[in-house]
């Protein structure tokens, strides 16, 4: 865990769903902090919690269906737990910026692009329509748009998938915003353009010193991009770590299975795959258990009984699994783990 | 081609062209070749990968292969016999031999129906089975995709993606076809089911002596479970031939920009640079000659703009460029 003053802290922040009677515990003390300058990689799968986790964090989940709990939820000096919606609406747009999945449905058809990034600067910073316009042709060259000024009238029907992703990242940037939340940025993308998109993050991340929370399924993505990575199974962070302390040393039963069951890897072509097996759980764990005990090939007796406590197996790797040992040990002689030893 | 064996599928110089937009008086604004002089063989046994970014065509050939759509020029033949313009009667019985199994196993299944009920629809309709025939058989085909009897009569909202594409595996193989064409069988997948899925079909596969056609985006699941693989870029064939050499040694600039952008779970992509220029152009106007061109950092304007570059062959593999022999002299370090 890092001490210098993180950009975002996050302690035991718990999401619960619905009006009445059963409620739906949809994340189970989340704690995470992400640096200043650093790209913190959220990975897991539908329904895991990723995008909740961060929907909590803005304030964007209804009050009437959510509750939400938490020690802490640190934006540098704010208590983002007492924000009021308006200083929460500051917050959104000029402090963290965001970017979503779809950039055609994120984007207005009706205006122009240039429009909608000045549009950003006009209500956060109270620019005049002149000074925005300038400035957003500024961001589109920033964000490698070729022939900025002639894009700047551009409507999103007439841009590529990449290139309204580059004007998505451009009004996500248009504050200068301490923290970008990035919910699968590249997913809908051609993976030529993902390449190109991640970079650009990435670049971007150096050049404004931001720091970056990067939503994703992809465990290359992450490889290449992040420098921590924290994994999410029903609504728990299961096991966190700087990148490659992850991958030399994968400690949970559920990273094990996703090492393991990456296609054009070590496994041979065409043979069998070491599937996990089972379904994604559509509900949060039992409280008194690791929610991947069904699936998992390292599950012990008390798995399914007892919820495995948060370990730190090194300074800046902890774990939550009562089997550790064993799944390091299994996946130590593997390639993947090898090349990153 | 090998002699000696025919190809089980054949595609010969097929294109496939879509009007868009359209003018004043009705016709076409533009037209769109989704697939240009397409030609290659599916090999009995086979799986071939069909492998491109969005608009390269190959779920265009998907659906052509499948006689969901016919080609607007070539042919496309199977067992010899040519599969458009069939008399109804005979598309049936191709349909009975050609099946697919589509990306998005919720919107592919019908919500109105059980599981059990969208497995008999291809057996009733195909084989001719009296109902307990047919009973018997679903169980069967449960008990092969690995769909629990108890999700037989749940509709498909009641069930997971992966079951979901359980089913519609099922369905697909009901009817014993010789080819399943497969339309990105697992992208909609979440990444522990996956392999779930891909392990499933390599089974079915080499049970069944199925060969297969699996259009992806992925190329580490293409080179997971293809035996051949076809780059596509614009409507195209880039490059074709064996996954193993694809993957080890591709030869087209193409080729190699694609798979060079694929990040890899391993400590040598990180903070590397990507070789992706650009994006691709508009399919309604492509560059003239060679369609990657705009995009190539080896492109000539004045060789690569004037000729379509044919497939030429190379050991095992064929590549479409005019300039592979200088390319390859400038990797070698001559």
């Amino acid at each position: 865990m890092i001490t210098a003053s993180p950009t975002l802290s996050v302690r035991d922040l718990s999401v619960s769903f619905g009006a009445t009677g059963a409620r739906l515990q949809a994340l189970d003390r989340v704690s995470f902090d992400v640096a200043r300058g650093e790209i913190l990689a959220l990975v897991g799968e539908s329904g895991c919690g990723k995008s909740v986790t961060m929907m909590a964090i803005l304030g964007l989940l209804p009050e009437r269906v959510a509750r939400i709990e938490a020690q802490r939820i640190q934006l540098g000096e704010l208590d983002l737990r007492k924000a009021t919606p308006k200083a929460l609406r500051t917050v959104r747009g000029r402090r963290i910026g965001m970017i979503f999945q779809d950039p055609m449905t994120s984007l207005t058809p009706v205006h122009t692009v240039g429009f909608q990034i000045a549009e950003v600067m006009r209500a956060h910073q109270g620019l005049s329509r002149r000074a925005a316009q300038a400035r957003a042709l500024e961001l589109l060259d920033l964000v490698r748009i070729p022939d900025p000024r002639r894009r700047l009238d551009a409507y999103p029907h007439e841009l590529s998938g990449g290139m309204r992703q580059r004007v998505m990242i451009a009004i996500a940037l248009a504050c200068a915003p301490e923290l970008l939340i990035a919910d699968e940025p590249t997913t809908a993308l051609d993976v030529t353009v993902q390449a190109q998109i991640m970079e650009l993050i990435a670049d971007l991340r150096r050049e404004m010193g931001m720091s970056v929370v990067l939503i994703t399924h992809d465990l290359g993505v992450v490889a290449t991009t992040a420098d921590r990575v924290a994994v999410m199974y029903a609504g728990r962070i299961v096991e966190e770590a700087p990148v490659a302390d992850l991958f030399r040393n994968p400690s949970h039963g559920y990273t094990a299975g996703l090492i393991r069951s990456l296609p054009g890897g070590e496994t041979e072509r065409q043979t069998r795959l070491a599937e996990i097996p089972g379904n994604v759980p559509r509900f949060a764990a039992p409280p008194n258990a690791c929610a991947f005990t069904e699936r998992c090939a390292f599950a012990l007796p008390g798995c399914a009984t007892t919820r495995p406590p948060d370990e730190q197996i090194s300074q800046a790797h902890r774990c939550a699994c009562f089997n550790r040992e064993a799944v390091a040990a299994a996946l130590r002689d593997t390639p993947f783990v090898r090349a990153w030893v | 081609m090998k002699p000696g064996i025919s190809p089980l599928m054949r595609v010969e110089n097929v294109s496939r062209i879509f009007p868009v937009g359209s003018t004043l008086l009705g016709g076409p604004r533009h037209r769109v070749r989704a697939l240009d002089r397409v030609s290659l063989d599916l090999r009995r046994g086979e799986t071939l990968g069909l492998v491109g970014e969005s608009g390269c065509g190959k779920s265009t050939l998907a659906r052509l292969m499948v006689a969901l759509d016919a080609p607007s020029e070539g042919r496309i033949t199977f067992d010899n016999a040519p599969l458009s313009g069939l008399p109804a009667g005979e598309l049936h019985r191709r349909r009975r031999q050609i099946q697919m199994i589509f990306q998005d196993p919720y919107a592919s299944l019908n919500p109105r129906m059980t599981a059990r009920a969208s497995i008999a629809e291809p057996l009733a309709n195909f084989t001719g089975m009296g109902r307990a025939d047919i009973e018997a058989r679903i169980e069967e085909l449960a008990a092969q995709v690995g769909l629990p009897p108890h999700l037989l009569d749940r509709f498909p909202h009641e069930l997971s993606g992966g079951q979901c594409q359980r089913v519609g595996i099922a369905r697909a193989i009901s009817a014993g076809p010789d080819v399943i064409i497969a339309d990105e069988p697992v992208s909609a997948l979440d990444v522990s089911i996956q392999a779930q899925i891909l392990n499933l079909l390599l089974e079915i596969k080499r049970r069944m002596g199925l060969s297969m056609v699996f259009v992806s985006h992925d190329l580490s699941v293409v080179s997971h479970i293809a035996d051949r693989v076809a780059v596509m870029y614009l409507g195209r064939i880039v490059e074709i031939g064996p996954t193993a050499e694809i993957f080890a040694q591709p030869r087209h600039p193409y080729t190699r920009m694609l798979l060079d952008a694929v990040p890899h779970p391993l400590p040598a992509g990180r903070g590397r640079k990507t070789q992706a220029q650009g994006e691709l152009p508009s399919p309604i106007d492509p560059p003239a000659g060679c369609h990657f061109r705009s995009r190539c950092p080896h492109a000539d304007a004045s060789l690569c703009g004037a000729t379509v570059p044919p497939l030429v062959t190379v050991g095992e593999a064929e590549i479409a460029c005019l300039r592979l022999d200088e390319i390859t002299l400038e990797r070698a370090g001559v």
